[in-house]
C-alpha cells in the first residue's frame, strides 16, 4: 500500500513532535551551558544554535555574535 | 548465548506474554533458552507460565548468595527455564551488573536469555537493557503504545542497540479500513525493522491458548534469520475479506 492512512499521518505528527521537543530540550541545555562558556571570555551579544540531519547523525551548529572579547577588546573593521 | 532484552515503554502491550510464547517457540525449535524475569516487585512471568508453584528460589536468592542460578531455574517445557523474579520488592537493591553476571553464568548452557522488562523507561528499564546485548520492542498498534514505542526506540538507539519491533494484538480488519497504520507504515515511521507481528485473539486467557504460527514465524526470523512476520490483514481483503469484515462489524 502505497498511498498513506490517517492514522499513519497521526502518527509520523506526533512522532515528529517528540523528536522536535526532544531536540529542543536538548538545545536549551546546550545553549545555557556554551553561552555561560562562551561568556567567561567574551561579550556575547546573541547566540543561535540549531540542529539538522547529517547523514545517520546531527550538525549541530553554533554561530555567536560577540561584542568584544575580554583582553583583546574592538576589533579593526576591515579585519 | 544470545541475550535479548523484551521492552515497551508502556505497560500492558503483552511483553510478558511474548516473552514466554517467544521462549516456547524459540525451544521448540531446539535452543536452550532462559526467560529471565526483571519485573521486580510486579512480576508475573511465573503466573504466565502457570509455573508460580514450583517456584522454590528467585532472583534475590542468586543475587544474595544463597543458591547458584542453577538451582533456582524452573523447567517449563523442554528447553525452556524460567528464572523468577523476587518474591518481595528487590529493585533498588539489583544491578545491571547484577544481571550481567547472571546471564553470564547462563551462556554456557544456553542459547537464549529472553529478559522481559518492566514497563517505563525508568531505573528498571536501564538496569534490563544494560546487561543484554540487543532489544525487541512489543508494542500494539494503538496511538499511544506507538508514541512510547517510538521514545524506547530512540532511547535505545542512544544506547547503541538497533532494536526490532513486534507489533503485538493487530486487528487485520481495523488495519484494512485504514484505523489503524499498517506494519510497513510503522516500521518506516518509528525507523525499526519490525520481526514480529501477532493477531489480536479475542478471549484467550491461557498461554496455550494463543495462536503458535505468529511466535513460530518470530523464532524463525529471529533464530535462522528467515520468513516474514504474519500478515494479518490478509484475509480481510478482496471480495471475501470485505464480508468477513462486515460479519466481524456485526460481531
Amino acid at each position: 500500500m502505497s498511498e498513506i492512512t490517517d492514522a499513519a499521518e497521526r502518527l509520523k505528527r506526533i512522532v515528529e513532535s517528540d523528536a522536535d521537543g526532544r531536540v529542543n530540550a536538548a538545545l536549551r541545555v546546550a545553549q545555557s551551558d556554551v553561552r555561560a562558556v562562551l561568556c567567561e571570555l567574551m561579550d556575547v551579544s546573541r547566540l543561535d544554535m540549531r540542529v539538522e540531519p547529517l547523514g545517520a547523525g546531527y550538525r549541530v551548529t553554533v554561530t555567536a555574535d560577540a561584542d568584544a572579547i575580554y583582553g583583546v577588546g574592538k576589533i579593526d573593521a576591515a579585519y | 548465548m544470545k541475550s535479548i532484552v523484551i521492552t515497551s515503554g508502556k505497560g500492558g502491550v503483552g511483553k510478558t506474554t511474548v516473552t514466554a510464547c517467544l521462549g516456547r517457540a524459540l525451544a521448540g525449535l531446539g535452543c536452550r533458552v532462559a526467560l529471565i524475569d526483571a519485573d521486580f516487585g510486579l512480576n508475573n512471568l511465573d503466573v504466565v507460565l502457570g509455573l508460580e508453584s514450583k517456584v522454590v528460589y528467585d532472583t534475590a536468592d542468586v543475587i544474595e548468595n544463597r543458591c547458584r542460578v542453577r538451582q533456582a531455574l524452573v523447567e517449563d517445557v523442554r528447553n525452556l527455564y524460567l528464572l523468577p523474579s523476587a518474591h518481595g520488592y528487590l529493585g533498588e537493591k539489583v544491578t545491571s551488573q547484577n544481571i550481567k553476571l547472571i546471564l553470564n553464568s547462563l551462556a554456557v548452557t544456553f542459547d537464549y536469555a529472553l529478559v522481559d522488562c518492566p514497563a517505563g523507561i525508568e531505573a528498571g528499564f536501564k538496569r534490563a537493557v544494560a546487561a543484554c546485548e540487543s532489544a525487541i520492542v512489543v508494542t500494539t498498534p494503538h496511538m499511544s503504545a506507538l508514541r512510547d514505542a517510538n521514545k524506547v526506540v530512540s532511547l535505545l538507539a542512544s544506547y547503541r542497540f538497533s532494536p526490532t519491533l513486534v507489533i503485538n494484538r493487530v486487528r487485520g480488519d481495523l488495519e484494512v479500513e485504514g484505523k489503524i497504520p499498517t506494519a510497513d507504515e510503522i516500521s518506516r515511521i518509528l525507523k525499526a525493522p519490525i520481526d514480529g507481528i501477532i493477531p489480536e485473539t479475542d478471549g484467550a486467557f491461557d498461554l496455550g491458548e494463543m495462536p503458535k504460527k505468529p511466535f513460530e514465524l518470530l523464532a524463525r526470523r529471529l533464530h535462522l534469520g528467515v520468513g516474514e512476520p504474519l500478515d494479518p490483514a490478509a484475509e480481510y481483503r478482496g471480495i471475501r475479506g470485505y464480508f468477513k469484515r462486515r460479519a466481524r462489524r456485526v460481531k
